[in-house]
């Protein structure tokens, strides 16, 4: 093995989070190494396929006030680049939220060419962290492997952006997990093309849940095919499937679990589809378009940090002094098939995430940005979304800079 | 022979009570006449609604009697339910 290259951060994951933490980090002038250990950037914005950007405008009333970013600075601009690419369309209100429908496979094109033109920044996709060295209260170097070849590199300090807490798991910092009945469900996300254009709207979508539900009972579909439900992509010839699984017993952080949850995924996927083009008018043509390279995973660790966001903080929209970041999400727990229960904040106020929920409470030089920052199990189902993902990212970058 | 208000107030409760313990995370100060698309009913709650209401009530809702404003309350799916 080659003598360790020195990086003044590393970033581990590149999901949302990764790419706001790994481009802010390096913009201010810090060698920065971003690890992926998928093909794509985007994490599940594009591997999981989930299709709209949530959390990225602060809470309305109603349609009449002005759409505002939350998070101005790298989400907005992330936000505006993938626009300007056509990779997403304009915002659309959905109930009572603002979400911005986007490409999968563009968001990972978008982040490939912001990364590619930020100085000081270097990306190694297909490459998994697989051990941390630490001394004294600090993380020292990674190891990595990629294609049968192992390298380590020397850090100032590391950002953990990888959703599971890998990172942080691996360097036996502290971290949390809710209890397996407890963690919110995965989702098996897939493309379909092939549909007439009409085939969702009015009451259609709600006619198809008949549809499904009787096939259900009468045994011509699985009980999973009852977690599916259908909506428009940025075109009406362009359909999302999302499939929310209850994966009992779940693990998301178990090569076992996560193996059946796969297969299960893309199993049922193939029973609707094939159900439904030979007994849904309309469905006839009906074919999967895509499928994800991973399950969708809503929850697993959370670092514990030096302070911790609650759910009374986001029901509360507390503010606090200097923010790292604001979330704008309401909880939406996806614990179990009865759900999703979005409970909003008082005012529709925004909640101020503080430096120190990015920050492990074992590794001083241990950041954190994402789904897995410190905060509850409850508080989780907020600040899980991409929009405060970037936020958070952004945060963590310029913070583990200036370390 | 027509429903008695008994009988349609009966069906109501028994309505919302499956709503509440097995579809929706329903508020305490909800109504039969609240609107549940608000509440948060969508497709997929539809699917295990339907499935619900066929193992309690015996009967399955057609399905062009599907539609937005006829799932909108309790009181209108109850509606949607025959006489026992």
């Amino acid at each position: 093995m080659s003598s360790p290259e020195k990086f003044d951060i590393l970033v581990v994951g590149g999901g949302t989070a990764g790419i706001a933490a790994a481009v802010s980090a390096a913009r201010t002038g810090a060698k920065t190494l971003l690890v992926e250990r998928r093909s794509a950037l985007g994490g599940m914005a594009s591997n999981a396929l989930v299709h709209t950007l949530c959390g990225l405008y602060l809470l309305r009333d109603d349609e009449t006030r002005p759409l505002a970013y939350a998070n101005e600075g790298f989400p907005r601009e992330f936000a505006e680049s993938l626009i300007a690419a056509g990779g997403a369309s304009a915002p659309v209100r959905m109930g009572k939220l603002d979400v911005l429908p986007h490409r999968p496979a563009a968001l990972a094109a978008v982040a490939d060419d912001i990364t590619r033109r930020t100085p000081n920044l270097t990306v190694h996709l297909h490459t998994d962290l697989t051990g941390i060295e630490s001394a004294s209260g600090q993380i020292q170097a990674a190891r990595f492997h990629s294609r049968g070849r192992v390298f380590e590199v020397e850090v100032k300090s590391l950002i953990d952006a990888s959703g599971d807490a890998e990172a942080a798991a691996l360097a036996d910092a502290e971290f949390e997990c809710a209890p397996p009945d407890r963690l919110q469900r995965p989702a098996y996300i897939f493309g379909i093309g092939g549909a007439d254009e009409s085939a969702l709207e009015g009451d259609e979508r709600l006619k198809l849940a008949h549809l499904l539900s009787g096939a259900v009972t009468s045994g011509h579909l699985p009980s999973e095919a009852l977690g599916v439900a259908f909506r428009y992509g940025m075109s009406r010839s362009e359909i999302w499937a999302t499939l929310d699984l209850q994966a009992d017993p779940y693990d998301p952080c178990s090569p076992e679990c996560l193996t059946r949850v796969e297969a299960c995924g893309r199993r049922v996927a193939f029973e609707i589809i094939r159900f439904l083009r030979s007994h849904a008018a309309g469905f006839e043509n009906l074919r999967i378009t895509c499928t994800p390279a991973q399950v969708g995973v809503r929850e697993s660790r959370r670092v514990s940090g030096l302070d911790c966001l609650t759910e009374e903080d986001i029901l509360q929209g507390r503010p606090v002094e200097n923010p790292a970041a604001l979330a704008c999400w309401p909880l939406e727990l996806r614990e179990n098939a009865k759900g999703p229960r979005f409970r909003f904040p008082v005012e529709n106020r925004p909640t101020g995430i503080s430096l120190d929920c990015l920050r492990s409470r074992t590794f001083e030089n241990l950041f954190v940005a994402g789904r897995c920052i410190s905060c509850t199990h409850e508080a989780q189902a907020s600040i899980r979304v991409t929009g405060t993902c970037l936020a958070t990212g952004e945060a963590a970058g310029k913070a583990a800079a200036a370390f | 022979m027509a429903e008695t208000p008994d009988a349609i107030v009966k069906k109501e409760a028994r309505l919302f009570e499956i709503l509440s313990s097995e579809i929706l995370e329903i508020p305490p100060e909800f109504q039969i006449t609240d609107d549940l698309f608000d509440a948060g009913l969508d497709s997929m709650s539809i699917m295990r609604l339907l499935i619900h209401i066929e193992g309690a009530f015996g009967c399955r809702i057609p399905v062009n009697q599907v539609s937005r404003e006829n799932f909108s309350t309790v009181q209108k799916i109850a509606a949607l339910i025959p006489a026992e």
